[in-house]
């Protein structure tokens, strides 16, 4: 199952919630500030990275700067925890399933989490369609 | 785009030539792809209790099943700090076990946890977890759902053609004649490698 972790302020999150709805994806919403983090959802998003804390972690935030984080001598485990404390540390979105995770919306990226019958569906409504206009377009050379 | 899917039993030869291999491929930027190393762990220790589960991983490994039990927790504590250096870990750790016969022993993973300047104190806590130990059991059912214990399998998919290809008993030779077909590898295993290709260009980016 996937789950999405948003905010309803950040436009990348809406556009990944209506990706996902528009796409008939049942997901799981987790929205971080009302619904609390626990150390264990950091850590299975951590352990889908390729990077670690980089990826997850919004040094943009206003929090960040606030805390005064030092990343070079901050624990993985205390890391985990500030986040926890602090979810406006997270990177939003979050989409995650047990295999995979994108952090921040991205149009082409979004698609790995299509089921691969569905990604089917799609490919073969596109061949149908160019098929069509083939056919249409060999129709019209016959009539002229 | 490639997700690439290795799952292996630890502690062998072939294990660890496919994980250098694969990670190879991504270091020399040949392929844009995304690498998981899925450890298959012997069936038994799903049917363990948690209070077994646990008391097995914080007891040192008395036999092969054990020690490959003991090493994918280490590998699953490691992914905390990202899959890369999981990864980097593992190869390390099976260098020294399978190529160089070291014992495994909490002095090693700390050499090369130290080496690959992992979070040591918090990584030698986490490998202990309980929570390392769910996220292993956990993946274990999505692995038996999906390859059946047949290792070493290497599953592809390519999300933006639709296509996707397990290789069941894959070898390095196999590999290497699915990612470098120019190279002079005789194709051994590979009924459908070239469905995984884009039939315009068989080098995938």
């Amino acid at each position: 199952m996937i789950t999405l972790y948003f905010s309803p302020s950040c436009t990348s999150c809406r556009k990944a919630r209506q990706w996902l709805e528009s796409h008939n994806m049942a997901y799981i919403g987790r929205n971080v500030g009302k619904e609390p983090l626990k150390a264990s959802d950091i850590r299975a998003m951590l352990r889908l990275t390729e990077d670690g804390t980089d990826e997850i972690l919004s040094r943009r935030s206003k929090v960040f700067s606030k805390l005064n984080i030092d990343l070079d001598s901050i624990s993985t485990n205390s890391l985990i925890e500030l986040i926890v404390k602090n979810p406006s540390l997270l990177k939003r979105p979050v989409i995650m399933d047990d295999r995979r995770i994108q952090v921040g919306y991205n149009e082409d990226e979004i698609r790995r989490f299509l089921p691969r019958e569905v990604r089917q569906r799609e490919l073969l409504r596109a061949t149908v369609k160019a098929d069509f206009k083939d056919i249409g377009k060999a129709l019209i050379v016959e009539e002229s | 785009m490639l997700d690439v899917y290795h799952f292996d039993q630890l502690l062998t030869k072939q294990c660890l030539e496919l994980e250098k291999y694969l990670q190879y491929l991504i270091d020399s930027n040949q392929r844009v792809m995304h690498l998981r190393f899925v450890p298959v762990i012997d069936e038994q220790f799903l049917s363990f209790s948690k209070h077994e589960q646990i008391k097995m991983a914080q007891q040192p490994p008395v036999n092969r099943q054990q020690l490959a039990y003991r090493l994918a927790l280490d590998f699953k504590a490691a992914q905390l700090e990202g899959n890369k250096k999981a990864r980097h870990f593992l190869m390390h750790m099976q260098e020294a076990l399978v190529a160089k016969h070291k014992d495994y022993s909490e002095d090693l993973v700390q050499e090369v946890a130290e080496f690959l300047d992992m979070d040591t104190d918090d990584f030698l806590h986490n490998r202990m977890d309980i929570d390392t130990i769910n996220a292993l059991i956990a993946e274990q059912s999505y692995v038996k759902d999906n390859i059946a214990h047949t290792t070493p399998s290497i599953l592809i998919e390519n999300y933006r053609q639709n296509l996707a290809e397990c290789f069941r008993n894959c070898t390095l030779q196999d590999l290497k004649a699915l990612f470098e077909p120019d190279a002079q590898t005789p194709p051994t295993n590979l009924p459908a490698a070239h469905t995984i290709f884009s039939k315009k260009s068989p080098k995938l980016v």
